[in-house]
């Protein structure tokens, strides 16, 4: 009967969006609703709560102005999104190959783990005020930043997944003649690929938050982290509303992608549960 | 009631030639972590003949999957030879396919993928080649309507089928099998049984076939080398020369399941604790 009934649900699937998506976007409408009546009824200051119709129209102007007026929300998006996501891949390309080598050649283990025990004990926030000195403050300080939060959940988590790939997985690839490069590409990832993903979405949110951060701090750099921070400076609350909702539906964006990820691997694979795919 | 043939024979009549053999094989691991050496493996000879269903039978902790994992060239010989054509075993090849107790099949490929995957790593055939080959194989295996299902979603048995047929498609010239029906069921053993029996007869490859199923043993092999535990020894090679298919009740086959039972339990250890 159950089993019927969630099948019919699945077919229904193709089309129809989800259950638990109609209940999130009730949700969500809902505390918009709320938050436009307190707004317009002014139980709470407008200039402390400006509504979500306020916002929609500061996101117009910001956008759409060029250089008119202080805040430049496309020009924000753009600056830390790019520190993002290079931060982000250098991040990858650091910690990949060392989380591998870390967990396949004993010595280089030996030296590296510490180090990543070590820099996962390290809040991002206290390397800030020395990569300055170093650095500036401008653009190297925060990708140094991504760098440095990113890299080490990739490099553990990726150490780790390499460490639980069952060795009879080599010796099966090995019994078919399989070349070693065909061991790394078709043994090695798809044996790291659910411990990777989790390494990266953990990196990914650990970058995230600390770029915005840091770009409030450095004063020459621009971008999210910094514009908000400086609405704060000229009392422009619609503005800092309208860039905690920009930042806040990027963050929920750039973890869709990984939940995305997670279906397409872990889930779909049965490695881990799903809650209720048998 | 035919109590003038027996069909319990010693070796030396076997048709093919040998193709591998064990010659006081020893296999020792040494643990990193500083403790005494572990003994798998304590003196063990035997010959395997080509085409011949081999079945390596004795009780847990007898070297038997150990002297299994050394021919497929997984883990390393520790002392006297071990011949692969005349040759030492020199690490693992796509001669030699594996077939594992609990099937470590890859999670990430569906039933398709996983029998292709062999295939796929030889590079000798296009796709379409390949994708015939395993489908034939699906279709020998009774897995036809899985082809693109993944493996988490499948019962024991047919994971353990796919196994198989992951490892049969590339038709290697020896079958390694490690207790391969020891995690299922009594019903899909029976099967897989009956099913293995009959793929051995149709195939031309040599199988090596680990079990502690006294029955099993006597159902598939065409030869039977038994081991004892501690010091792990090979105490009888013996040939079993039934008709296939065959029964588990059939008379005969219940008089060597008595034979080798009074045999294992002379070499078992009096005190397991000692």
């Amino acid at each position: 009967m159950s089993g019927a009934a969630s099948m019919a649900g699945h077919a229904r699937g193709r089309w129809r969006p989800s259950r638990n998506i109609c209940i999130g976007a009730a949700s969500v409408g809902t505390v918009l609703l709320l938050w436009q009546t307190m707004s317009s009824l002014g139980v709470v200051p407008t200039v402390l709560l400006p509504g979500p119709v306020t916002l929609a129209r500061q996101a117009v102007v910001l956008a759409g102005q060029g250089g008119a007026v202080p805040f430049q929300l496309e020009h924000d998006i753009t600056l830390t999104m790019v520190r993002l996501l290079g931060g982000f891949a250098c991040a990858v390309a650091l910690a990949v190959p060392l989380g591998v080598i870390s967990a396949l050649w004993p010595p280089a283990g030996k030296l590296l783990q510490p180090v990543f025990a070590v820099l996962m004990a390290v809040p991002a926030i206290a390397i800030v005020p020395i990569l300055m000195l170093i650095t500036g403050i401008g653009n190297a300080t925060d990708v140094t930043v991504v760098i440095f939060t990113a890299f080490v959940p990739i490099a553990v988590y990726v150490h780790e997944g390499v460490k639980l790939v069952d060795r009879r997985y080599y010796w099966t690839a090995r019994s078919f003649g399989t070349r070693p490069v065909d061991v790394f590409r078709h043994i090695l990832l798809p044996g790291i690929a659910v411990p990777l993903i989790a390494g990266l979405r953990m990196g990914m949110g650990y970058a995230w938050r600390s770029l915005i951060a840091t770009e409030s701090l450095t004063a020459l750099s621009g971008g999210l982290g910094y514009s908000i921070f400086q609405a704060a400076q000229f009392f422009d609350t619609r503005t800092i509303y309208l860039y905690m909702v920009v930042i806040a539906l990027l963050g929920f964006g750039i973890e869709a992608l990984f939940r995305h990820a997670e279906r397409r691997t872990a889930i779909r694979w049965g490695v881990i549960a799903s809650g209720g795919s048998q | 009631m035919d109590g003038s043939v027996t069909p319990v024979q010693e070796t030396g009549l076997a048709a093919g030639p040998i193709v591998v053999e064990a010659r006081n094989l020893r296999k020792v691991f040494t643990p990193q972590d500083g403790n005494p050496p572990v003994v798998a493996v304590e003196d063990v000879s035997f010959q395997i003949r080509r085409g011949e269903f081999t079945v390596l039978l004795g009780p847990s902790g007898c070297g038997k999957s150990t002297t299994l994992y050394m021919i497929g060239g997984f883990e390393k010989v520790s002392g006297g030879e071990l011949m692969l054509h005349g040759k030492p075993v020199a690490g693992p090849g796509p001669d030699r396919g594996i077939v594992f107790q609990d099937f470590v099949l890859f999670p990430w490929r569906t039933v398709l993928g996983n029998i292709m995957f062999g295939l796929e790593m030889m590079r000798r055939f296009d796709r379409a080649e390949i994708r015939a080959r395993a489908e034939h194989y699906v279709q020998h295996l009774g897995l036809a309507g899985f082809e693109n299902a993944y493996p988490s979603t499948l019962s024991g048995g047919m994971k353990q089928r796919i196994a198989i047929a992951r490892t049969l498609a590339t038709e290697p010239e020896f079958m390694l099998m490690d207790e391969p029906f020891a995690a299922l069921d009594a019903q899909t053993r029976d099967r897989l049984i009956a099913d293995l029996s009959r793929i051995a007869g149709e195939q031309n490859t040599t199988f090596v076939f680990v079990t502690h199923d006294v029955r099993e043993a006597i159902r598939l092999a065409d030869r039977i080398i038994v081991f004892s535990p501690r010091p792990s020894r090979v105490v009888q090679s013996i040939q079993v020369t039934l008709p296939r298919p065959r029964d588990s009740y059939d008379p005969r086959l219940l008089e060597i399941d008595r034979e080798l039972r009074s045999l294992i339990g002379r070499h078992a250890p009096d005190d397991p604790a000692s």
